[in-house]
């Protein structure tokens, strides 16, 4: 059940739309509202945006979905090495306020020296709105 | 509703020989116009409502087919021998027509999804206020008698209608004002903290202000905000996704 599930798809915006259906559709399988479904497929998309918008030569976007009892945990990626991200600052920054006020944690950090954004949204019983 | 039904019923459709009358008028009467439009509105009003319930609220599709009804006027050859306002119902469906390839609707969202987009945004506020919560995609295939993957699909295809219609000129639909907004709110001093970040958000329409504060400074979910600013969920969805993807390209960021 608790198996990370894991996809990769080239670095360009028009694969955006898959990422975004492979997160409704397995936060379908968890208790999780069609509120927050809504807002973590957004919230997909605007972590993709930013990662594009980083300048680095990635050649692919994968995410990482691992559901657990009481939280779905998203994490994506990019196949670029970014020495020094995240940026000192860059959470002060209009797409950075939006992604993290979309789901209940938000945070990023460098995976094998690749440039990753962590979003997690909590299922009804852990007490999502 | 007014009009619409009557003109249906042959009630109130106006006389056409009066119709000639008055188009012989415009040359010289440039009020003669406008009392064509009016006469004409409930016939308007009718074939809107036969497009109303495909996703565009029905206050924007009078608005498209009062402009097909305008250009029938202005096209119209009285010479011709046509009826107008056969002429008028053919550029007003036409028109119709038009807006809703351009939004990408009709041709993009194969019928069954955009049905049962539908009905998922009318359930959805019957189930929330039961549940007091949002339903959960599960909750809503099991009422809606479809599979949990049918309304992800609903999901994408609401996305989709919102891709396409991303350069479409936003904030023009009506929709119920809201007060939320106040002077006093201290809360938006953040918008203008916002506004800081990403001069773009002072720029927004009224509405799409409103969306963006009630989601990320009022804290409100997709569907409280539905219900306060009297659309659906689904169009609240949009809304944001429009709304960031437009501060995205003003941003690049």
């Amino acid at each position: 059940m608790d198996t990370p599930i894991s996809l990769s798809v080239p670095a360009e915006a028009g694969y955006l739309h898959v990422l975004r259906s492979v997160t409704a559709g397995v936060a379908a399988r968890l208790e999780i509202g069609f509120d927050d479904v809504d807002d973590l497929r957004i919230a997909v998309t605007e972590s993709c945006n930013r990662l594009l918008s980083l300048g680095a030569e990635g050649r692919s976007l994968t995410i990482g979905l691992t559901p657990s009892g009481d939280s779905l945990t998203v994490a994506i990626e990019i196949d670029a090495e970014l020495a020094g991200w995240p940026f000192a600052g860059s959470h002060e920054t209009l797409a950075w306020r939006v992604i993290s006020g979309l789901v209940d944690e938000a945070h990023e950090e460098l995976r094998d020296g690749r440039p990753t954004i962590v979003l997690t949204k909590q299922t009804i019983a852990a007490g999502a709105r | 509703m007014r009009g619409g039904e009557a003109f249906r019923r042959g009630d109130d459709r106006p006389d056409e020989a009066e119709v000639l009358v008055m188009f012989a008028a415009i040359g010289s009467d440039p009020e003669a116009r406008d009392e064509i439009a009016l006469r004409f509105q409930p016939l308007a009003e009718y074939l809107a409502r036969r497009f109303a319930g495909r996703g565009e609220p029905f206050d924007d599709l009078v608005q498209v087919a009062n402009i097909g009804l305008l250009n029938a006027i202005d096209r119209f050859d009285p010479e011709r021998g046509v009826q107008f306002s056969t002429y008028a119902a053919a550029t007003i469906v036409g028109e119709l027509k038009r807006h809703f390839r351009d939004k990408g609707w009709a041709i993009r969202v194969p019928r069954g999804l955009q049905e049962l987009g539908l009905r998922m945004n009318q359930l959805m506020p019957v189930l929330t206020q039961k549940l007091g919560r949002s339903p959960t995609i599960a909750e809503l295939a099991h009422e809606l008698g479809v599979t949990e993957e049918n309304v992800v699909e609903a999901m994408d295809a609401v996305q989709a209608y919102s891709a396409t219609s991303l350069d479409a000129p936003v904030g023009e639909e009506g929709f119920a004002p809201i007060d939320t907004l106040g002077e006093s709110d201290p809360s938006l001093e953040l918008l203008d903290d916002w506004a800081t970040l990403a001069p773009a958000v002072r720029d927004l329409p009224e509405r799409e202000r409103k969306v963006l504060y009630l989601r990320f400074f009022a804290g409100l979910t997709q569907s409280e905000i539905a219900a306060q600013i009297g659309v659906s969920q689904m169009h609240v969805s949009r809304i944001l996704s429009q709304t960031l993807e437009r501060l995205r390209e003003h941003v690049g960021a």
